[in-house]
């Protein structure tokens, strides 16, 4: 495999648009609004530029057709261990045992439908967070762990610019699938699996799950919920 | 695999420059023919004519470019489309977007619709253009927002559109309106047993699958109007056996020579000795899909598209040992000396010369025993003598293991004998005794206290059928590829597409339900080997001794 080209998507313009876009979005987000406070984020104000003429512009407000699902959950990830990407074996609530919000997903490498986009929403989202000086880390676990080799998975993370806190996870079939069932997203078949979301506060222990491809607007604006611009205090255990 | 498509469409363009050169350069077939490569390398690699990445939003504001972008990552190399969770991409063959989408008779209302949601008039060049660029149907409605909108000029979005229109367009060769023609494949050199025992189970089960198809041919003739598809896809199956003979380098000539006298639509199992890679070089260059065929020694080349094994081979069960020696080590240094046949320094010796490079710790030596004739008592003792392993690694046949151990000595310093269940084959059991105690077995397979209780449905059906018994490898890996074979063709729905149907098989074989000799297989898009461990065993203290488990499952 060779690393294509770069995106674009690292551009400041292009970056500045998408925060604008994002913030435009935030309030038309699909999920239900009833059980989260309005944020810091609810409250920005839309400017002019956000969506530009051509085909290839951020096209403003949530897609129609991706009503994403959002639920808030308590996880027990206690005992799961994986495989990183210097193969070593690391205790899951380890790596995510931070002070920094948590965003997770769960891809394979050779996905040809879902993944891709994930990934490269994941990436559109750091990028994002990245320009508003964000810590946030960043776990994608693999679903086909045998072919998602550490080398495999370092490869993949090159391929969309994952920079060192985007933290890529395999291990043994059965340990990917005890992380998979953690989180509720175990399939029958990796073809089978939804495009799942994972975002945590930090010092929260409750996740929220979003069910469905937002886009990555739809993402940064969970995330602007559980944290502030400009706080890092908020938690879901007071939502 | 980016390298590989520009090259891919250099050639075709090269291709085209000197195949309608009698027309003069820019006829109106040979700027078709460059429009179509031209729109083909957007398709399959993302790569616009003027050599740049395509660039796409996706998902509203996700950027995506280049082979992110490429149309063939969602609606694959067939265009047939697919599916996943619960992402539905569909057909973007000419045959398809030109058609209208009209609700048939849905339910028992007759409902028929051509207007309105779910249906959409036949796209024109305008329309299409329209929905590559802006994600804006033939209707007006917006396309789902993962589909990506693409910022395409006039002059790519006509190559891609001139692409799209010849994409899968002809059912492919070897299928006609009542036959469906596969072969199977056997090399000279493959033992009796084996070539019995497979062409026993692929007779069987042709037998009764066209015992079958007679009934449903009868559907096809008299199936209602509205289910024709359905029924029109049965086929009678005919298996041609392609034999193989001489030196392998002549094989590639001989497929060809099979293949123009019949062109089959795959190639199903086979067993060859030795390396698969001119039977692998002669299918990608026919473009026929050649399904797990039983072999050692497949080509580790992911980037070609139509061959698909049940393993890495001997390769993978060398890389899993050096895994295991390496973890089992403990600190000591300890030697390691392979021996395998002269002329036989392919598949397992170079796999393990690459998996031990540089390791201190330990130190392979090589040693190749003449091509043919009998390894004595002596010549192990001697070299046994010399060399002093501490792990001695035989890529070698039970018949060639008869001398060795029968002195005391020869084994008193050999922590283990390292030895294949694929090399050893049927010959397992007699294994000496004495090499037996030392014993460590590399097996890709299932475990052996688990894999009676896994192959008890095939053995069943085997016996229904009355196929004799003969090698379990061979005759459960040729079952299962006729089993996936006839559920692929169903997911087919009569687009009699190779490439379509090597994409359904990368699909389904996480699904099936029919066993093979290994634990757990699983394909994806370009993947190409379904099994990806290996088990190391030992013997066991009863008598007569049986195999066990001597570690993980190991995925070097």
């Amino acid at each position: 495999m060779t690393t294509p080209p770069r995106a674009p998507h690292r551009s400041a313009t292009l970056g500045i648009a998408s925060l604008l876009a994002i913030a435009l979005a935030t309030g038309a987000f699909a999920g239900s609004p009833a059980d989260a406070p309005a944020t810091a984020a609810d409250k920005a104000k839309p400017a002019a530029g956000a969506s530009g003429s051509s085909c290839c512009a951020p096209t403003s407000g949530a897609p129609a057709k991706s009503a994403v699902k959002r639920t808030v959950e308590e996880l027990s990830l206690e005992g799961l261990t994986l495989v990183d990407m210097d193969g070593r074996e690391v205790a899951l609530d380890q790596v995510l045992d931070t002070k920094r919000p948590v965003l997770l997903n769960f891809i394979f490498t050779t996905c040809t439908t879902i993944c891709p986009v994930m990934t490269a929403t994941f990436a559109k989202v750091d990028d994002t967070l990245g320009n508003a000086n964000e810590d946030a880390l960043l776990v994608s676990i693999s679903i086909d762990p045998e072919r998602d080799t550490p080398a495999r998975l370092r490869e993949y993370a090159k391929r969309f610019d994952a920079g060192p806190n985007w933290r890529f996870l395999t291990g043994t079939p059965a340990q990917s699938e005890a992380a998979q069932r953690a989180f509720g997203a175990a399939t029958a078949s990796k073809f089978n699996h939804a495009p799942l979301t994972f975002l945590r506060a930090p010092d929260a222990s409750r996740w929220v799950r979003l069910e469905g491809l937002g886009g990555a607007e739809a993402i940064v604006a969970e995330y602007r919920r559980i944290v502030p611009e400009g706080s890092r205090i908020a938690s879901l255990e007071k939502q | 695999m980016r390298m590989r498509s520009a090259l891919a469409l250099a050639t075709l363009l090269v291709g085209v420059g000197t195949a309608v050169s009698s027309p003069g350069a820019d006829s109106p077939s040979t700027v078709e023919a460059q429009r179509r490569a031209a729109g083909q390398a957007i398709y399959r690699s993302g790569i616009l004519n003027s050599g740049r990445p395509v660039q796409a939003m996706v998902q509203g504001d996700v950027p995506l470019s280049g082979d992110q972008a490429a149309c063939i990552t969602c609606h694959r190399r067939s265009g047939f489309g697919s599916s996943e969770g619960r992402a539905i991409v569909r057909p973007v063959t000419g045959d398809a977007l030109y058609k209208p989408v009209t609700l048939g008779l849905v339910g028992t209302d007759n409902l028929w619709r051509s207007e309105g949601e779910g249906t959409r008039p036949a796209y024109t060049d305008e329309t299409l253009a329209r929905a590559l660029r802006t994600g804006r149907d033939s209707s007006g409605s917006e396309l789902d927002p993962l589909m990506p909108r693409y910022d395409l000029d006039e002059e790519n979005v006509a190559a891609l559109i001139a692409y799209l229109k010849t994409l899968s367009a002809f059912s492919s060769p070897g299928v006609d309106d009542s036959t469906l023609h596969f072969a199977t494949i056997l090399a000279d050199g493959v033992d009796a047993r084996r070539r019995q025992g497979l062409l026993d189970v692929m007779n069987a089960f042709f037998r009764d699958k066209n015992a079958g198809t007679r009934n449903e041919a009868g559907r096809k003739a008299r199936g209602p109007a509205d289910m024709r598809r359905e029924y029109g896809a049965y086929r009678i199956w005919k298996l041609h056996v392609w034999e193989l003979h001489g030196a392998p380098a002549t094989w590639g000539s001989q497929l060809d020579e099979h293949y123009r006298r019949q062109p089959v639509f795959a190639v199903l199992g086979g067993i060859a000795p030795g390396p698969w890679q001119p039977i692998h070089d002669a299918c990608e260059r026919l473009q026929v899909p050649c399904l797990f065929p039983i072999t050692d020694e497949p080509v580790d080349a992911e980037e070609d598209f139509y061959t698909v094994y049940f393993a890495r081979g001997l390769p993978l069960e060398a890389a899993a040992l050096a895994r295991h020696l390496e973890r089992t080590a403990k600190g000591r240094q300890r030697r390691v000396l392979q021996v395998y046949r002269e002329g036989s320094d392919h598949g397992a010796p170079p796999a393990l010369r690459k998996a031990l490079e540089g390791n201190a710790a330990l130190a392979l030596r090589d040693h190749a025993l003449p091509a043919s004739g009998p390894v004595t008592a002596a010549e192990w003792t001697g070299l046994l003598q010399r060399e002093r392993p501490d792990v001695l690694v035989a890529w070698l046949p039970a018949a060639d293991l008869e001398g060795l151990g029968r002195s005391e000595q020869d084994l008193a310093g050999v922590e283990h004998v390292v030895l294949s269940v694929s090399v050893l084959a049927d010959g397992v059991g007699a294994v000496p005794p004495a090499v037996r105690a030392k014993a460590l077995l590399t097996s890709p397979f299932e475990r052996p206290d688990l894999l009676d209780g896994r192959l008890t449905r095939t053995r069943g059906w085997l016996r229904s059928r009355k196929v004799p018994p003969a090698d379990d490898r061979v005759q459960i890996g040729t079952f299962y590829v006729l089993a996936l074979t006839v559920e692929a063709m169903m997911e087919l729905r009569g687009y009699f597409s190779r490439d379509y149907f090597v994409e359904r098989i990368e699909h389904m074989v996480d699904g099936m339900l029919t066993s093979t000799m290994y634990p757990r297989l699983t394909l994806a898009p370009g993947a190409r080997f379904a099994s990806q461990g290996c088990y190391m065993l030992r013997f066991d203290e009863s008598e007569p001794a049986r195999l066990v488990v001597a570690s993980d499952w190991i995925v070097p």
